[in-house]
């Protein structure tokens, strides 16, 4: 019962703060330097692997487009040590999960974008990452 | 004590809660915490301990306008890509980048010298107390020579010997190897330490220019930050630089 409402708790906190702050996530590399603010994506898919490593927490998603070819996604998220400060793990998503990702393409056309937003099947989103870098907030 | 304590884990709770609201941290009960050092003594401020400033990915906003760039610095700035920041490779950050980078650093005091344990990239940084000058023909390195004194709550720092290659931040400011960088690290409370950096290099600037950041003390350790492990970044970037 304790470690429950530890664990909502630690979501709660994690919910909070993302609400509230812009989190600080790439400071490895500036939003520009990569990705494009014009070619906003979003998607729906099954996690088919995460790297939770360092500079960045990288997951791929497969998911379908309209024509119903499988499109695999790299998508970059915030550092996992600044995640873990705030409550998340790296089994908070994993493969096999349902999950709706928005955020930005690369400017090089290829299938890598930049995670703004991660939300389950059930609702609840993840990961809450990355501004302050120059790019879009949340 | 025993009665105190009880009442000492609430205010400290409660401070960590308002923290949490306010997007500082999150509260993770599986990481560690740092050791407990004990204060230098002898009059010298004790800055032991978990440090963090506020991200500060552009240097500009926090000075509040444009930098006062020569034509040089402007046309360098105007033309930078993004891509071609050396920290994106996972070079060095140079010795004030890591500062306001947003992850936390340790400092720990000893005899003469002060140490900086950056988490950005797992580096350190080395600040002689001892008295010593800059060294002669010093050579030009990553974080450069940093010598300090004390003065009653303020330690002063002097940086030479910085390569140009490293970027002032994520913005895309540079800098020569001309760049004098003067710091002042003041001990405000026990939580508490104003930053103050002074940006001096003839190349890029037509004067000496300053940011000032309040670093305030973190709950959890430093943890291992290794650049290199996973930056899948590097193919993508818009870049002048060779592919790799």
């Amino acid at each position: 019962m304790r470690a429950e409402w530890h664990i909502r708790a630690s979501w709660a906190a994690a919910l909070a703060g993302c609400m509230v702050a812009a989190f600080p996530a790439l400071a490895h590399h500036s939003f520009a330097a990569e990705y494009d603010q014009k070619q906003p994506v979003s998607f729906t898919g099954v996690v088919a692997k995460l790297d939770w490593m360092n500079p960045h927490v990288y997951f791929y998603v497969d998911a379908q487009d309209k024509g119903g070819a499988v499109m695999h996604w790299a998508c970059e998220a915030g550092n996992p040590n600044a995640l873990a400060r705030r409550g998340w793990k790296k089994t908070s998503l994993q493969a096999g999960d349902r999950v709706t990702v928005e955020g930005y393409r690369a400017k090089d056309g290829s299938f890598t974008m930049n995670a703004r937003s991660i939300t389950m099947a059930d609702g609840k989103k993840v990961f809450a990452a990355s501004s302050d870098d120059g790019g879009p907030l949340n | 004590m025993s009665k105190i304590r009880p009442v000492a884990l609430i205010v400290i709770a409660l401070s960590w809660a308002c923290v949490s609201v306010f997007g500082q941290a999150g509260d993770n009960a599986e990481l560690p915490l740092p050791p407990q050092a004990p204060a230098p003594g002898n009059g010298i401020p004790d800055f032991n301990g978990i440090w963090q400033a506020p991200y500060t990915p552009d240097l500009a906003r926090a000075y509040g306008g444009p930098l006062p760039f020569t034509p040089f610095g402007a046309d360098k700035f105007k033309s930078h890509l993004g891509g071609d920041d050396p920290h994106g490779y996972c070079q060095p950050t140079g010795p004030s980048r890591a500062v306001h980078s947003p992850f936390p650093f340790q400092i720990i005091q000893s005899a003469g010298m002060l140490t900086v344990l950056f988490e950005i990239d797992h580096t350190f940084r080395r600040i002689f107390t001892d008295g010593r000058p800059h060294p002669k023909d010093q050579d030009i390195t990553w974080y450069g020579d940093s010598i300090g004194r004390y003065q009653g709550a303020t330690l002063h720092v002097d940086t030479t010997g910085v390569s140009d290659r490293s970027w002032l931040d994520t913005a895309g400011h540079q800098h020569s190897d001309k760049l004098h960088i003067t710091e002042t690290f003041t001990k405000t409370g026990p939580d508490a330490i104003q930053w103050t950096v002074t940006y001096d290099d003839p190349v890029y600037f037509t004067k000496p220019w300053s940011v000032s950041l309040a670093m305030k003390r973190q709950k959890y350790d430093i943890m291992e930050m290794i650049c290199t492990d996973n930056n899948q970044d590097m193919p993508h970037y818009i870049t002048s630089k060779p592919k790799p």
